[in-house]
């Protein structure tokens, strides 16, 4: 009877009450980092936004820049960078991804995914200078086809352009698409291509109707994760251009920190535009990861 | 003419032969099952048959027509994979019309077929449910529809039913042989479990070590194993040492007592030799024996009852009769005793208890050719 009692026990509204109190607890500090990093700089933003700098009181001013087409070109400029290089980034970076996977090599799968681990966390300040040492006006490599006949920045090209930058973000970006292509490419079951072989399928029609659509969903999942990221990137962008070229961080940067134009609620308002746009792609990369891995056993 | 014929079929991977001399003939409407365990070959050789390995010698023939060197796609065959493959971007019956609208078939004769297909699986109410919105049962019957909707020649099953749970795979299996006739398809199914090839197939052809151990009707293969590999494998099954007398006359001899067994003919006077018999035809004459006609007994202690359901397995440590012989002849191990379950009783642990051995009902083999381990009672 004892033991039924225990039993019984556990299913109290008590023992109910108990083990919720526990996960709270066990949640506590994760609310408090929320709280404290999200919640709080977002009331924040919002609020500086909607209120005058100045004299504190509220106002749309902020906002102005949305019915002027020359304020929205850090917009511009940041949604075209961010499009580039995530384009560039996810189609070689599920290239990448798919050549990893086909090679059935363990070993090259681990080393491949170390070091995207590693490039696609190493930016900033660092990544800008090492690009500039190899493709800056004097870099390395522009040195080198310069001695054999080919001159890059007399061909157009130059690193401290949105084009420059949009290589400098792809290389953070293509190890990014590996690292997250990767479980939907490996979640792939070789007996779907089978099964379609002996039903009498071709490849291509093994591609159109199972793999692209089963792959389709982690794929445009994977663009808007590069997307928010390239959107939100500020440090490599100044290291590189110094602040020349417009983009909403760095907008915003100029903003605070700027001796002419210091103005925190107009930078403010651009933030919660880059907030709006981060969470637009976030939340839609969240529902199609739970479509996606309806599909796909990970 | 037979529809499928595999001969001379070898295939090896790396240093490992996965395949040795592999030749077998189906005929048209014939289930044949792939019985072996874990690495034996079945599924490479299925794969093969298949066109998704290639053997290193060896052919496939469908009708006549050598199809070695065809992909599977231009095969005509049908096939079931372990854990279904389903795509799981499409709904039942898309899956089910995939095979005909890959082959540009009418859309009309699709849909019609498609329907017909999903009304004999009992799939009509999950037509439009994806495969992670059907249960495992269900997600078998959209594969085995999938397969058979091209009418495939050949149908192919690997494994299909170890995803599924018992009592499903006991109404699946039965589902499977009902289509298979109904449809008269030529099938070959993989699999490791023993009950799921003696229930449903016509030929059994018992696997070990990438060679044919042994082909022959389920009756065949449990109750007249020709080798101790299949003797063991299939079934539960004793081991009990006997002594060849005369290998001319077949006359064994254990516990002082002389009988003919069959099997025994041939063998070597003198030698070691294993006597099977399986659980069920063990007859307990209770604590002291009794009238023995020819056959042997054995006497033990019951070590412990498993309750099986109709039946209750004993597990029986021999008791040396004679000490004189132990000293000759090693004793038997465990011995595996099926008794009624409602006479179960009668033996609880502890207790002793003779056991008659019916010899004709047994089989003698050279020792040496030892049954696998967990292939034992």
């Amino acid at each position: 009877m004892r033991s039924l009692t225990a039993r019984t026990d556990a299913g109290t509204p008590a023992a109910a009450r108990s083990r919720g109190g526990r996960a709270a607890l066990a949640l506590l500090p994760l609310a408090v980092l929320i709280t404290a990093f999200l919640l709080v700089p977002t009331v924040a933003l919002v609020w500086g936004s909607f209120h005058d700098s100045k004299t504190g009181a509220f106002s749309l001013a902020n906002y102005s820049y949305l019915g002027h087409p020359l304020d929205l070109i850090p917009f511009r400029n940041s949604l075209e960078l961010s499009l580039a290089s995530t384009l560039v980034g996810g189609l070689v970076g599920l290239l990448i991804g798919q050549a990893i996977v086909s090679s059935r090599q363990p070993l090259i799968q681990e080393i491949a995914t170390t070091f995207s681990s590693v490039a696609a966390n190493f930016a900033g300040v660092p990544l800008a200078y090492a690009f500039i040492a190899t493709l800056g006006n004097s870099g390395l490599l522009t040195l080198f086809l310069r001695s054999n006949g080919i001159d890059l920045y007399d061909g157009g090209f130059k690193l401290y352009s949105v084009l420059g930058l949009t290589i400098v973000y792809a290389y953070w970006e293509i190890p990014l698409m590996v690292l997250v292509m990767l479980p939907p490419l490996q979640a792939m079951k070789r007996s779907w291509r089978e099964a379609a072989e002996i039903l009498g399928a071709s490849r291509w029609q093994y591609l159109r109707s199972v793999a692209i659509p089963i792959l389709m969903t982690p794929f445009i999942s994977s663009l808007l994760l590069l997307y928010a990221n390239a959107f939100g990137a500020y440090a490599t962008a100044y290291a590189l251009t110094t602040g020349f070229v417009s983009l909403v961080p760095i907008e915003i940067s100029n903003l605070i920190n700027g001796d002419v134009s210091y103005d925190p609620g107009q930078a403010d308002a651009l933030a919660v535009g880059l907030a709006v746009i981060m969470a637009v792609c976030i939340g839609g990369r969240a529902i199609l990861e739970r479509r996606s891995t309806r599909w796909l056993d990970r | 003419m037979s529809r499928l014929e595999l001969i001379g079929i070898n295939k090896r991977f790396g240093d490992q032969i996965a395949v040795s001399d592999f030749s077998l003939t189906v005929e048209d409407g014939e289930l044949v099952s792939f019985l072996g365990p874990s690495g034996c070959g079945k599924t490479t050789t299925l794969r093969m048959t298949a066109g998704f390995e290639s053997p290193d010698s060896g052919a496939v023939i469908v009708d006549g027509v050598d199809v070695t060197d065809l992909p599977p796609n231009k095969r005509g065959m049908g096939m079931v994979f372990q854990g279904y493959a389903l795509f799981p971007n499409m709904t039942a019956a898309e899956n089910v019309e995939f095979g005909l609208a890959v082959r540009k078939r009418p859309a009309a004769e699709r849909q019609t077929r498609v329907a017909e297909l999903l009304d004999l699986f009992g799939l009509a109410r999950v037509a439009e449910s994806y495969p992670h919105q059907m249960s495992g049962g269900q997600q078998q019957r959209v594969a085995l529809a999938r397969a058979v909707a091209i009418q495939p020649g050949v149908l192919l099953l690997d494994e299909p039913l170890s995803a599924v749970d018992a009592k499903v795979r006991e109404e699946l299996r039965t589902e499977i042989r009902r289509m298979q006739v109904q449809l008269h398809i030529t099938t070959i199914l993989v699999t490791h479990d023993q009950s799921e090839a003696l229930s449903i197939s016509d030929r059994v052809v018992v696997m070990s070590r990438g060679a044919i151990e042994e082909v022959g009707t389920p009756t065949q293969i449990y109750a007249e194993p020709r080798s101790a590999f299949t003797a063991g494998f299939i079934g539960a099954m004793n081991e009990i040492p006997v002594r060849i007398v005369s290998g001319a006359g077949g006359v064994v001899e254990r516990g002082g007592r002389r009988v003919t067994a069959p099997g025994a003919a041939g063998l070597v006077d003198g030698d070691l030799a294993m006597l099977l018999i399986r659980p069920e035809l063990l007859e307990p004459l209770g604590s002291t024996g009794g009238s023995l006609n020819g056959d042997l007994t054995v006497t033990g202690r019951v070590e412990v009852q498993t309750f099986l359901g109709a039946t209750t397995r004993l597990l029986l440590a021999e008791l040396p009769a004679n000490p004189d012989d132990r000293s000759v002849l090693p004793a038997a191990r465990r011995l595996a005793v099926d008794v009624p379950s409602a006479t179960a009783g009668r033996w609880p642990a502890g207790s002793e208890l003779a056991v008659r051995i019916p010899v004709a009902a047994s089989r003698v083999i050279a020792d040496g050719t030892a049954i696998q381990p967990g292939g034992h009672a």
